[in-house]
């Protein structure tokens, strides 16, 4: 049984860490809070789900064009919401990307209803049985994906100039421009990266719940920002650390103690973290101020 | 007052009260006065918001929340205790008080955009609460409150639910009005424009904040039970996290660090939706498109103060340069 849990809340947090590094990504070279992130998401899951209803749900098929979709409208936002608003108060762009969040959402209720939607995709690998424990292909689908996501995206990170350069950006980003970085290509470019690591995310998370609904963005936006938060906000090894915590919380909670709390504990133990230790566990401080 | 208020602003305001108090008069439609009814409500919640976020800068989203833990207590203690409507909407005020000045204490240390996602949390649990705890009535809400009398005078129609609820909003209104004109209110503007230069002037930030945000719940908690005693029915649906978002849609809209600008953006945001009937379906889809259209290109909103900008000359200049590069 805690074997279970352990695998359950593996497969959990790999997911939970690519939707993180992908907002961790984005909010170290803006230094902004992205509200629309999770709607941005889902919104992409329906789309992609209505554009292949026709065809087959090959796995394969359905990651591509979830990324696709999930970038170009990661695009569409830096463009719209955090270009404009840069230079204005950090509250401006906040206030802006919360209304891109409601324009999101209630767009999917008005377009595909309030109910949820199956979300089929056909898992390319078998349910496995060992020592007890049953795991389903959908999440062993979820932990090599998501692996593979994190060496790839650790490997654009620390071996090429481009990653580099998103490095520097993230660090001081008056000293990179200086340097002859250009902020605009590494601020887009950063938000395609981003975008397209939570695509990957939405599938994998769409096919292990088998379901997606059109308000679930609010619940992957919040446990997003918890993760990054606890991890430490806009530190990429941090964002793991508290995405797995997250998963590992929730999932023994829900074991445990309430399933119908599940997504309270992960609200308290961001509350907690905050509260110990503002900038979260491996994060470095970093002053604030709106 | 006149004097707090400077006679001028008096005059515009009583000139608005003429209308208010004359609607009922012209016998329109009962709807009418149910939604004139539900925009006092929410101006009172968000003028005690404007006080947190317009005047002290305090970026909360936790005000729905609050605005739920009122309608709650005296929702439960109308059904459970059968006290009247005064006692039930005071204990209401006072529970959201007491848990924001708890949960304030450790919170407000935050900063920035970490309190605004500690607050979300807040806000987050108080509805998960209301919708899975057995004494909130779960899912169903809770039916069953009794309407609101005062004096033994019993208040059951929608036009005298109307009055009573216009009288709170007044009340609510003129308490807002005397506190910011007071020192108290001029140390929240000194805490929202620089709170280094606030403390070095002898403000004390950190009770200030506390105070805010302790106020801006009361005043959630106080028109919460205004709330439960006019629908007779709360559920918690209206008390998630995107309540508070459109909350801030109403503040933004209207305009933050004013006093009409609440009553303004609420007003604006709620009749126009039931103006355009055909469009009442698009309605949370408009608010966002008005939010993320108005906050970058008319940050004060209709009445409110522009924010000053934060980067500095350098920075700006920096990106700038980096923008042209592009």
């Amino acid at each position: 049984m805690v074997l279970q849990q352990l695998a359950n809340s593996l497969a959990l947090g790999g997911v939970y860490a690519l939707m993180t590094l992908g907002y961790s990504l984005i909010f170290g070279v803006l230094r902004l809070l992205h509200f629309a992130y999770g709607d941005v998401m889902v919104i992409s899951g329906y789309i992609a789900l209505t554009l292949l209803a026709a065809s087959s749900h090959s796995f394969g098929l359905t990651l591509v064009s979830v990324v696709v979709i999930v970038s170009l409208l990661g695009v569409f936002v830096e463009r719209v919401i955090f270009r404009p608003t840069r230079n204005a108060p950090h509250i401006v762009s906040l206030i802006s990307s919360i209304g891109m969040s409601l324009m999101i959402q209630n767009a999917m209720l008005l377009l595909w209803g309030p109910a949820r939607r199956l979300f089929v995709v056909e898992i390319p690998v078998p349910t496995m049985l060992a020592g007890g424990m049953q795991l389903s292909g959908s999440r062993i689908l979820s932990i090599v994906v998501s692996i593979a996501a994190m060496v790839a995206l650790d490997t654009l990170l620390r071996r090429t100039r481009f990653g580099m350069a998103i490095r520097g950006t993230i660090l001081d980003p008056d000293a990179a421009v200086l340097m002859g970085i250009n902020r605009e290509f590494i601020v887009a470019s950063t938000f395609i990266a981003g975008s397209a690591l939570s695509g990957v995310a939405m599938v994998l998370l769409g096919s292990m719940y088998g379901a997606i609904y059109p308000t679930e963005g609010t619940a992957i936006g919040t446990k997003t920002f918890a993760a990054a938060i606890i991890g430490g906000l806009g530190s990429i090894p941090g964002a793991v650390v508290g995405s797995l915590l997250l998963a590992f919380a929730e999932t023994f909670s829900a074991a445990y103690v309430s399933v119908k709390y599940k997504d309270a504990i992960a609200m308290v133990l961001l509350v907690l973290v905050l509260l110990i230790r503002p900038a979260g566990i491996l994060g470095k401080h970093m002053e604030e101020n709106i | 007052m006149g004097t707090i208020l400077g006679f001028r602003r008096y005059l515009l305001w009583g000139a608005l009260m003429i209308p208010a108090l004359l609607l009922p008069i012209l016998r329109l439609p009962t709807f009418i006065y149910r939604i004139a009814t539900l925009i006092f409500i929410y101006s009172c919640v968000n003028t005690g918001y404007n006080l947190l976020v317009g005047y002290c800068g305090i970026i909360s989203v936790a005000q729905a929340g609050f605005f739920g833990i009122g309608a709650y207590t005296a929702a439960l203690m109308s059904i459970h205790l059968h006290t009247s409507f005064v006692v039930n909407v005071v204990a209401g005020a006072l529970m959201a008080a007491t848990l924001s000045a708890l949960l304030g204490l450790p919170i407000l240390r935050l900063k920035g955009q970490y309190l605004v996602v500690a607050t979300l949390g807040i806000n987050q649990v108080i509805s998960l609460v209301a919708c899975n705890a057995e004494f909130t009535g779960g899912p169903n809400g809770l039916p069953g409150i009794a309407a609101p009398s005062i004096l033994g005078i019993s208040i059951a129609s929608p036009t005298s639910l109307y009055y009573l609820n216009l009288g709170g909003l007044v009340l609510v209104t003129a308490v807002a009005a005397l506190l910011v004109h007071s020192p108290v209110g001029r140390s929240m503007i000194a805490v929202r424009e620089d709170q280094l230069a606030a403390e070095a002037i002898g403000i004390n930030v950190g009770a200030t904040k506390l105070l805010t945000f302790t106020l801006a719940a009361a005043i959630a908690g106080l028109a919460g039970g205004f709330y439960a005693h006019n629908g007779l029915y709360v559920s918690w649906q209206t008390f998630i996290p995107g309540e508070s978002f459109i909350m801030l849609a109403m503040l933004t809209i209207g305009g933050m660090g004013t006093l009409a600008g609440p009553v303004l953006g609420t007003a604006l945001l709620m009749a126009l939706p039931e103006a355009l009937r055909s469009a009442s379906l698009y309605r949370f889809f408009l608010y966002g498109l008005a939010l993320s259209v108005v906050a970058p290109l008319w940050p004060g909103g209709l009445t409110g103060i522009r924010m000053k900008r934060k980067a500095s000359t350098a920075t700006r200049a920096l990106s700038s340069q980096g923008g042209s590069a592009a």
